[in-house]
């Protein structure tokens, strides 16, 4: 059955500093279908990551999450509004409902701890089940995602493990449960080329297999393209571009991800082609933005008096595909 | 195994070396503190004009007299004024830091720049050494050198120094070794620049930050245990106006004459509090991690 | 170094991912191997320090023995007796056989085995410290831990400037003022000594609760207690602050971690997410600052026994040294170092209990 699984209406998130509080999410919202492979595009500090802790509901103080909704459609088919959960209730969300894994597989497991205990911990605080069936499970997991001998691995040592069977044994804890959706913040972005791309396929395989749904987070427009059914892309903590990954890849009417595009590498380009075009300058700091559209001062399409003067609205330049960009009907790749 | 010294002041040298102390006094605890130190300076100073008596004049009259106008803090066994031995003690504690702060820093000083910079055997023989210092639970390692030395408030301090030299060894040497890792010094050496202009030029410099902090926060240790040695009369001998002293005449008194440790062990905490205070500040000023 | 480096790396690193889970307990052998080595060598330089400060530093052995007393004749034959004309190294090397054999020869004051006398003692500060590490972590490391739950609360600034007060305290002068107020003033504990006249249980281990626990009576047992109370908590306090700071600066650095945000992920409640995941791994470092509080204890014990009158090992040092009693005082030295040393080394040892990832030195 298709349908909604996930949907978050205006959410923003802001952080008290020194200088008055930051708006690190800014009124976002989207959906995240049954099954379906949400990538979050953004450079670092866009609020993807943010994003993900908010839905989660582990932004901790100061942090301030608001939200009109964050409704999940739980397993047992009701709908909870997980902005307004109390805390109890949302720890059986978490890991049984929605499951993360994180960018670094080396700090994200707790070093002092085995891999199964590690793992056996969350299935028996959603489930009720013996230790020895919780330990059988999580054997099973670590055996579904290609970790040879995985007895013997259940009683090892996250540093005694490779970076990518760190995070196989992360993705394996998180799936444990049989989440609906996991949320994937940068899984493989601290990983070698190769592993890389293997936990990416495994991503996937067990995402069919299992029927859940999949948030996933990345800087990486190559891997988004590897994955995603869907693509959202952030800038400086707001949605500025949304729609399929085909609308995006085939037409992107938006300058920075016509830049984001230009700056990922491709095999055949040779050298002499010129240097790899980076978008200039930086992502602006979010206690002094820049008026109008916040990509303005980087853009090659930046019209005096437009851009720098109004926020541009979130537009549909096509059926489902919406751009944050004034001028999106002059701007092509 | 060392550990190095886990004050990050390296590549920090632009800055003026009086702006972490300014950003420091922003924190009402540092203000607390040097308020506090300042005073026991003042004292040290003012002693003679402050005191009402003589701290060494005996009355037997008012013997183990009270609290009172007359005796602020009361009177000891001879009937010597308690306020202006304590006043006066203030001396002996500034000496004591003085003296044995002062030495370990030498020392300590001496000990981690040669181990540090000479490396190899000389190094070895040096960390040896240090191991050998810090195989004692302090206080007893001050005990051993005065039991050598004999009991005296000089000898006490001597031992107290000692104790406390490995500290700044250690500190020491951590920085020279931090420091010599960092590329513009293998540069210097490189080209020709001698051993010992490195050290001044650049070694001393980065140190400073770091061992002000410990220096602060070792006085006030000095302090208590300088004081601790007296108290058990390996120290300050008597008629001598000093806190560790004057607390233990109180010991033998305190059943029926409380004032006589109670205002000794007050200005000892007292001063002990301030520089902790201070210390505390600027710790968490050159070493934000090191929150404790 | 980086507090959380981000990916290990080197050849180091390398060859611990490689290395199989099986071979960690040869190297963990081969490490205690490797300390055992080292403390033999700390101890080498403890016994010359402890040698050399009373043979040579005084000047002569003989005359500070016999004080203003001795005569030329008595002196030359004292010297003869103690082997004090032979050399230094030949004196040493006496030295350090007769100790090995607990020999440090005859106390002057007490007239029996020095070694004999220190091991009396010991029992007393060993119990008392015991009883003040206890007091220290038990009160210590929760404070610390409620106290990083909310920084910056009232809890938390309240515990903090508690802790301040604490490592600013001199202890003797804490001892003096309990007992003023609960020994002297409010009589309800008593002022020193182990027990009262007539309480004392028959010495089996030396140390008074155990022995009137041994004894089987509740009353002896009771007095024991009360007789331990204000000496432990007084003794405790310097410690229990420092335990106290670190485990809240501890508890709030762990915090942070990502491995504690997983553990949150993984939608454990909190109780279970701080005990079992923060404080689990805080207590490595927490670990290491109660090992290093025995150097505070064993130095702080000195002024205690002071205080409250109790025959323990640093009242017996100071004793020995006001009165000269050089044989206990070289006793007292080696043992307690010794004691210290290796305690030391098994605080190292507990990390391999406590973080599975060190398994060299």
């Amino acid at each position: 059955m298709k349908g909604t699984l996930l949907e978050v209406e205006n959410l923003k998130v802001t952080f008290p500093t020194e200088e008055g509080p930051i708006t690190a999410v800014d009124d976002l919202s989207f959906t995240v279908g049954r099954g379906e492979t949400l990538v979050i595009v953004g450079e670092s500090g866009s609020g993807k990551s943010v994003t993900s802790l908010a839905v989660m509901g582990l932004i901790a103080p100061p942090g301030r999450v608001e939200a009109r909704a964050i409704r999940l459609v739980g397993k047992d088919g009701r709908t909870r509004d997980l902005s307004r959960l109390p805390e109890t209730e949302m720890r059986q969300i978490r890991g049984a409902e929605i499951a993360m894994i994180f960018q670094e597989p080396m700090t994200s497991l707790n070093p002092v701890y085995t891999i199964g205990e590690q793992i056996i911990e969350a299935i028996r605080f959603h489930e009720t089940m013996s230790r020895r069936a919780a330990r059988a499970r999580a054997e099973e997991m670590l055996r579904l995602l290609g970790i040879p001998e995985p007895r013997r691995r259940l009683d090892a040592y996250p540093h005694q493990l490779s970076g990518g069977m760190r995070q196989r044994a992360m993705i394996g804890m998180a799936l444990s449960c049989h989440p609906s959706l996991l949320i994937a913040d940068e899984p493989t972005t601290a990983l070698d080329v190769t592993v890389q791309a293997q936990i990416l396929e495994l991503i996937r395989g067990l995402q069919k297999d299992f029927g859940m749904a999949v948030i996933f987070i990345t800087h990486n427009l190559g891997v988004a393209a590897e994955i995603a059914d869907r693509i959202m892309v952030m800038y400086a903590g707001q949605v500025v571009e949304t729609g399929s990954a085909r609308a995006i890849f085939r037409g992107t009417r938006l300058p920075y991800t016509i830049g984001l595009m230009r700056s990922v590498p491709r095999l055949g380009l040779d050298r002499d082609s010129g240097p790899l075009p980076a978008i200039q300058g930086n992502v602006p700091d979010l206690r002094r933005l820049p008026k109008g559209c916040r990509f303005h001062p980087r853009c090659s399409w930046f019209e005096p008096g437009l851009c720098d003067a109004k926020l541009p609205p979130l537009e549909a330049c096509e059926e489902g595909h919406l751009v944050r960009c004034l001028r999106w009907r002059k701007v092509h790749a | 195994m060392t550990i190095a010294a886990p004050y990050p002041s390296l590549g920090a040298a632009k800055e003026r070396w009086y702006a972490p102390a300014a950003r420091v006094l922003r924190r009402h605890e540092a203000k607390l503190g040097l308020a506090i130190v300042l005073g026991f300076l003042f004292l040290t100073v003012a002693a003679p004009l402050l005191a009402p008596y003589d701290p060494y004049d005996q009355e037997l009259s008012s013997a183990l007299a009270p609290p009172s106008a007359q005796h602020l803090f009361g009177a000891d066994q001879y009937g010597r004024d308690v306020f202006s031995r304590v006043l006066y003690g203030s001396r002996t504690a500034l000496l004591a830091i003085i003296v044995a702060d002062g030495l370990a820093l030498l020392l300590g000083s001496a000990l981690g720049l040669v181990g540090g910079f000479l490396g190899g055997a000389v190094d070895a023989i040096v960390m040896r050494l240090v191991d050998v210092l810090l195989a004692f639970p302090y206080l007893l390692l001050a005990l051993i050198i005065v039991a050598a030395l004999g009991p005296s408030l000089t000898n006490s301090m001597i031992a107290i120094g000692i104790v406390y030299t490995p500290q700044y060894a250690r500190l020491i040497r951590g920085q020279v070794l931090a420091v010599r890792a960092l590329d513009y010094v293998r540069a210097a050496r490189a080209i020709g620049t001698p051993r010992w202009r490195i050290m001044l030029r650049h070694v001393l410099p980065n140190s400073f930050g770091p061992v002000i902090v410990m220096a602060t926060l070792q006085a006030g240790s000095v302090v208590v245990e300088t004081a601790g040695l007296s108290f058990l009369g390996l120290g300050a001998q008597p008629p001598s106006p000093d806190w560790g002293a004057l607390l233990a005449d109180g010991h033998n008194y305190f059943l029926t004459a409380w004032w006589i440790a109670t205002f000794p062990g007050l200005a000892i905490f007292g001063v002990v509090l301030g520089f902790n205070l201070i210390g505390d500040a600027l710790r968490d000023q050159f070493d934000p991690r090191r929150r404790t | 170094m980086p507090l959380e480096p981000r990916r290990v790396s080197g050849p180091f690193a390398r060859m611990r991912t490689s290395l199989s889970w099986r071979s960690d307990r040869s190297e963990l052998w081969r490490y205690i191997g490797w300390r055992l080595i080292q403390l033999a060598i700390v101890l080498i330089g403890v016994s010359i320090v402890v040698f050399f400060t009373m043979h040579v530093l005084p000047g002569d052995v003989a005359m500070l023995l016999l004080g203003d007393r001795g005569t030329a004749e008595q002196l030359a034959k004292l010297r003869l007796q103690l082997g004090l004309d032979q050399p230094v190294v030949v004196q040493y090397l006496r030295f350090v056989l007769a100790a090995a054999h607990g020999d440090f020869g005859t106390s002057l004051t007490s007239n029996r085995a020095a070694f004999d006398d220190v091991s009396t003692a010991f029992p007393v500060t060993l119990q008392l410290t015991l009883a003040a590490l206890t007091i220290a972590t038990v009160i210590g490391v929760p404070t610390g831990v409620f106290a990083s739950l909310r920084p910056g609360r009232t809890f938390d600034n309240l515990a903090m400037t508690f802790t301040l007060f604490g490592v600013s305290m001199p202890i003797f002068w804490l001892g003096l003022m309990l007992l003023l107020a609960f020994g002297a003033t409010l009589d309800w504990l008593p002022i020193g000594g182990l027990s009262e006249v007539g309480m004392e249980p028959p010495r089996i281990t030396g140390m008074s609760l155990i022995d009137a626990a041994l004894a089987g009576s509740p009353s002896m047992f009771w007095d024991a207690l009360r007789h331990l109370i204000l000496p432990a908590c007084t003794l405790a306090t310097v410690p229990l602050a420092f335990i106290a700071r670190i485990t809240r600066a501890e508890m709030l650095a762990t915090a942070t971690q990502d491995h504690v945000r997983t553990a949150r992920a993984k939608g454990l409640p909190r109780a279970r997410v701080i005990v079992g995941h923060v404080l689990r791994n805080a207590l490595i470092p927490i670990v290491t600052v109660i090992g290093l509080q025995l150097g505070l204890l064993l130095s702080g014990a000195v002024l205690t026994e002071t205080i409250f009158s109790l025959p323990g090992l640093g009242r017996l040092m100071v004793d020995s040294i006001l009165s000269r009693d050089y044989p206990v005082v070289q006793a007292g030295a080696l043992f307690i170092a010794f004691v210290f040393v290796l305690v030391n080394l098994l605080v190292d040892l507990s990390y391999t209990l406590l973080d599975p990832r060190i398994r060299r030195a």
